[in-house]
């Protein structure tokens, strides 16, 4: 986000960002400098209509992207209220990078199903930070285990990032270790966000599975300091993952 | 002349052009036509996207006309969105850029002489020609206005 974005706190119509997106970078703005504390209820969505000039619909997408996110939660009947943040102060992760990636001790192959190069989407808009005109790594991998596919994930990086990406054996290495050893771009920060899903057809099939099945949907945000250097989205089929966080008190 | 340059000088970086996989659909192409080649303050000529497969392989280039022509059925006089829907079709926005493009045929060397560019735009009526190194590795294109400028300066002088 940039520092204009992070501090805007009206819709600028000029902008060719769009609403949504703006409504939501402002909304989260207010909880993050405290102007709407934690339990606080927030305007109504017609309220916030009005506040901000926009349409019900930008009002829903911002707020439900924001509930996603863990910023808020709706109380039916009683209204969207402020939540706290998962993630207490003064702890930290411990867990590595490479064994949020691959789980420890298990024997799998990769096979890379597509590395090359997008542009933004609607959809993508809110996962990544980077302008509408820059290009976009793509990276969709399967791993299997014992011959059976067990995840699926896709990785979207600025191209600007890691341009070598392209041209990297991605069967072998790790995203996270290219990232570091071919650009010089350490991860210093991770945010996860762990879901329930059922599957969409394609994804189903490449997980062997039906469409509709549960799965456990892992979003990974990736950050090199202030700037975000990656987005991956993890389909993995449930029953083979356990999840294990550990936290310390620094 | 037009034949003493060489494509590798006049080419420019692929990068200047919007890249897409071809399972992107209408929709979401005129998103990023929208957003990139018209969301400037000046458009980006030739108004073209480039469509690469799963290997980045570049695999065909689709235009506003192409574009356009393939989400006629929404916005054209006989279009009836629900009319196709009800007969069991996706809207002809969730088509991918594949089903409209234009397949890549023509390319050129980067050692190749402008003039060699000029003709194979000329032949395959195109906006731009891919430049590939060793008939592979897409290495930028060549636009029309560059070959314009160098072969009409080869002509008339100047």
């Amino acid at each position: 986000m940039t520092e204009a974005a992070a501090t805007r706190t009206q819709i600028d119509r000029e902008n060719p960002q769009k609403l949504y997106l703006q409504l939501h970078s402002i909304l989260k703005g207010k909880m993050e400098r405290g102007e709407w504390g934690v339990d606080a209820q927030i305007p109504t969505e017609e309220e916030l209509c009005r506040l901000f000039d926009v349409s019900k619909a930008t009002v829903r997408i911002a707020v439900a992207e924001l509930v996603r996110e863990g910023y808020l939660r709706r109380q039916q009947g009683k209204g969207t209220f402020v939540c706290k943040r998962v993630i207490p102060e003064g702890l930290s992760m411990l867990t590595s990078f490479k064994e949020i990636m691959l789980e420890a001790g298990v024997v799998f192959e990769t096979q890379v199903l597509a590395q090359t190069v997008m542009m933004l989407t609607d959809e993508l808009e809110l996962k990544l930070d980077v302008p509408e005109n820059k290009h976009i790594i793509y990276l969709k991998r399967v791993r299997l285990v014992a011959g059976e596919p067990v995840l699926l994930q896709e990785s979207y990086l600025p191209h600007a990032v890691c341009p070598a990406l392209l041209a990297e054996e991605l069967e072998r290495q790790s995203i996270l270790e290219l990232l570091e050893e071919r650009c010089g771009v350490r991860v210093t920060r991770v945010r996860d966000y762990i879901e329930v899903v059922a599957l969409g057809e394609e994804e189903a099939t490449i997980l062997g599975l039906s469409a509709g099945s549960p799965a456990l949907l892992l979003e990974q945000y990736f950050f090199a300091g202030d700037a975000q250097v990656m987005y991956t989205r993890s389909l993995k089929r449930p029953e083979r993952f356990r999840f294990v966080i550990e936290l310390e008190r620094t | 002349m037009a034949g003493v340059r060489s494509v590798r000088e006049i080419m420019v970086d692929v990068f200047e052009y919007p890249h897409i996989p071809y399972w992107f659909t209408l929709r979401q192409a005129a998103g990023i036509v929208r957003n990139t080649l018209l969301g400037g303050e000046k458009p980006v000529h030739p108004l073209v996207v480039l469509v690469f497969d799963e290997k980045y392989n570049l695999v065909g280039m689709a235009n506003l006309r192409e574009i356009m022509k393939g989400l006629e059925p929404l916005w054209g006089a006989t279009g009836d969105p629900a009319a196709a829907a009800a007969a069991g079709g996706k809207p002809a926005s969730e088509s991918p850029v594949a089903t409209i493009m234009r397949p890549t045929t023509a390319f050129v060397e980067p050692e190749a002489s402008v003039a060699d560019a000029a003709r194979i735009i000329l032949e395959h009526g195109l906006e731009l020609v891919p430049v590939l190194e060793d008939r592979k590795k897409l290495i930028g294109v060549v636009r029309w206005q560059e070959v314009f400028q160098e072969c009409s300066r080869t002509a008339l002088g100047g």
